[in-house]
């Protein structure tokens, strides 16, 4: 068992508060994300839970047990540490049988099992190489190897691919859910990487300034952000923000112009009046119009990133930034003239404080 | 030719000195008479008489003792622990800092001269006024306990050497391995033996070829302080090697303990260097 669930938790140094009351709730075996820009109190949440820092205020229980206090191996939670931290003088057999010979297991018992975990990861070769004479990828699953030996319940990552190359973390992404899926631990990941967040989480939290920000599902948090943090941490390139005015309320349709002077209209949202808004639309909601279509945008490109299967262009309306992601490779220029559609339906409204006000999209 | 300076010094300051004491060790020169005019070549006969020189063995038994207790022992356990427990942060930090490392920086023959003052017979060694709060009768702490109180001298005086290179050593390991043994369950005492010792050997190693080398070689300290004495009970290989070639006047005699505790010094340095695995 390893439901988490933390109550207004709270973390200073010296003074300086880090995290500033986070309330969360992971489910027993969930895969959670904690992401968020450098120095955002994720890495420093994990730690807390872990027990390798101290809990200024609030309560982390597990299973129900507050867990303030307890030392961190009495908690049965395993950490991969982001440079992995292998025992340089020991051997990977050693290594993933550290803990088991810290607590005087027969040495029979501890060869069968670290035989075992060694098999599950292949690791077997490799038994008796020290650390320093393994690639990136294999200290990876050493680390992991010493944290899922002690089947601990809960397993906290902090950025364990961030050592590795764009190849070996594609590779990296789907053992680690293979491992999620056979152990049936909670696991807690820590990342920067967006893309890491979305495609292994089963729950996303997104912290800014050692507050949460936002906590859904990968697609939950794409479609339905609070605020203009989460909607722009989430989404690459990330979501334009305009600054608009709400014109009018008629019926099923709410008219809304941009300062830069273009209208659009989006179905009804309740609880909008008239009055500044930002307007919120993901690069890839924008399409280059053909000569007959209607279009909203009528700009210039500033300049045009050509990916082969996609093109962003960098475009400006009344002296903000854009960003279109369209499909397809487009040679566009710097200066060229475009008409850029908006699909209504998946516009997003934000109050001058950022909150969203009910988001459009379903 | 970059390397030609160092190759004069090298060879200015310790090749050919060494020659030279390697041709006196066999020759019968020395300080007075008709030796010290006109030196012979004796070939090995000063290197035969040292093997049945009792005094000879005692001082070099003295020097082990005095080598093993106070650098190998008792500078070594002390420069660790100082370097862990200054290790964390408190206020004093820097003051018990200083009070370490100061003695290493005061003069071999000043710090005998204050150990002097110290260790003096009668009521007034500072020594005996302390001991007297406790209710002891002074000591003649130089006589009574000679070899012990040259160890505590060597020791107080090394710590801040060993200190300052097991600080080093420390810092080479990574924080986070403490914190993986921690999620490990390793309690501060099994850290320190499967983490902290093991990978501290190396620096443990060249701290020991440092100070064993330099501690064979002490003269200063303990010809300030008791001129090998009483009874030649703190005469370690150094001082012999003094006495015989400035108290004897035999020089040819002198060179030769020197040679061989050269040799010794080569072998035990031999030996470090081949359990450290580096290149020195």
């Amino acid at each position: 068992m390893g439901t988490i669930v933390l109550n207004q938790v709270r973390k200073s140094f010296g003074g300086h508060e880090v995290i500033k009351g986070a309330d969360i709730r992971i489910e027993d075996g969930q895969f959670a994300v904690f992401v968020g820009p450098s120095g955002c109190g994720k890495s420093t949440l994990l730690r807390m839970i872990a027990g390798l820092e101290d809990i200024s205020g609030g309560e982390f229980l597990l299973d129900g047990k507050v867990m303030n206090d307890v030392s961190p191996e009495q908690r049965n939670i395993a950490m991969v540490f982001q440079s992995y931290a292998l025992y340089p003088h020991m051997t990977v057999a050693e290594n993933i049988g550290f803990s088991l010979d810290l607590k005087k297991t027969p040495k029979a018992e501890i060869k069968r099992r670290v035989g075992e975990i060694a098999e599950r990861l292949q690791l077997t070769p490799y038994l008796n190489r020290k650390p320093s004479a393994l690639s990136g990828g294999q200290r990876q699953r050493v680390a992991i190897g010493r944290a899922i030996i002690k089947e601990p319940s809960v397993i906290l990552f902090d950025e364990p691919l961030s050592n590795l190359d764009a190849a070996l973390r594609v590779q990296m992404r789907a053992e680690l859910q293979e491992l999620h899926r056979s152990t049936g631990a909670t696991i807690i990941y820590v990342t920067h990487d967006q893309v890491e967040a979305m495609t292994l989480a089963d729950q996303i939290v997104v912290l800014k300034d050692g507050q949460v920000m936002q906590t859904n599902d990968p697609i939950g948090l794409y479609k339905e952000p609070e605020n203009t943090f989460v909607a722009q941490f989430i989404g690459s390139p990330k979501m334009n923000l305009f600054p608009a005015k709400v014109e009018s309320v008629a019926g099923d349709v709410v008219r809304i112009r941009t300062d830069a002077g273009w209208p659009i209209d989006l179905p009804a949202i309740e609880g909008l009046r008239a009055g500044p808004v930002q307007l919120g639309i993901r690069p890839e909601s924008l399409t280059l119009a053909a000569p007959h279509e209607p279009a909203e945008i009528e700009t210039r490109t500033v300049l045009s990133e050509r990916l082969g299967m996609e093109t962003y262009i960098s475009f400006e309306t009344g002296g903000e930034p854009g960003i279109a992601r369209v499909p397809g490779d487009h040679s566009l220029p710097s200066g060229t003239p475009i008409r850029l559609a908006v699909d209504p339906s998946a516009c997003h409204i934000f109050d001058n404080d950022g909150r969203a006000i009910r988001s459009q999209s379903a | 030719m970059l390397v030609l300076p160092s190759a004069i010094l090298l060879f200015a300051f310790v090749l050919y000195p060494s020659g030279v004491a390697i041709y006196t060790s066999m020759t019968n020169l020395s300080l007075t008479g008709p030796a010290a005019l006109n030196p012979r070549f004796i070939g090995f006969d000063n290197y035969t008489k040292l093997f049945s020189d009792h005094t000879f063995w005692r001082s070099l038994v003295i020097t082990f003792w005095f080598v093993l207790f106070s650098a190998i022992i008792g500078q070594l356990v002390l420069g660790l622990l100082s370097a862990i427990l200054l290790k964390r942060q408190f206020a004093l930090r820097p003051f018990f800092n200083a009070i370490i490392l100061m003695p290493n920086a005061v003069p071999g023959v000043v710090a005998a001269l204050m150990w002097s003052s110290m260790l003096a017979s009668g009521e007034y060694g500072t020594l005996n006024k302390i001991v007297a709060w406790f209710g002891v009768d002074p000591q003649r702490w130089l006589v009574t306990f000679p070899l012990s109180m040259i160890i505590v001298v060597n020791i107080w005086r090394g710590i801040g050497f060993a200190m300052i290179l097991m600080n080093s050593g420390l810092s080479a390991i990574s924080e986070e391995l403490y914190e993986a043994a921690r999620m490990d369950g390793a309690t501060t005492w099994q850290a320190f033996r499967k983490i902290t010792l093991p990978l501290l050997v190396p620096t443990i190693f060249l701290y020991l070829l440092v100070s064993t080398v330099t501690t064979i070689a002490i003269f200063a300290l303990i010809y300030a302080l008791t001129r090998g004495g009483p009874a030649g009970a703190t005469e370690i290989v150094g001082i012999y090697i003094y006495n015989q070639s400035f108290g004897s006047y035999q020089l040819g005699y002198g060179s030769a303990i020197a040679v061989v505790l050269l040799i010794f010094s080569l072998i035990i340095g031999t030996f470090y260097v081949r359990a450290l695995k580096v290149e020195v």
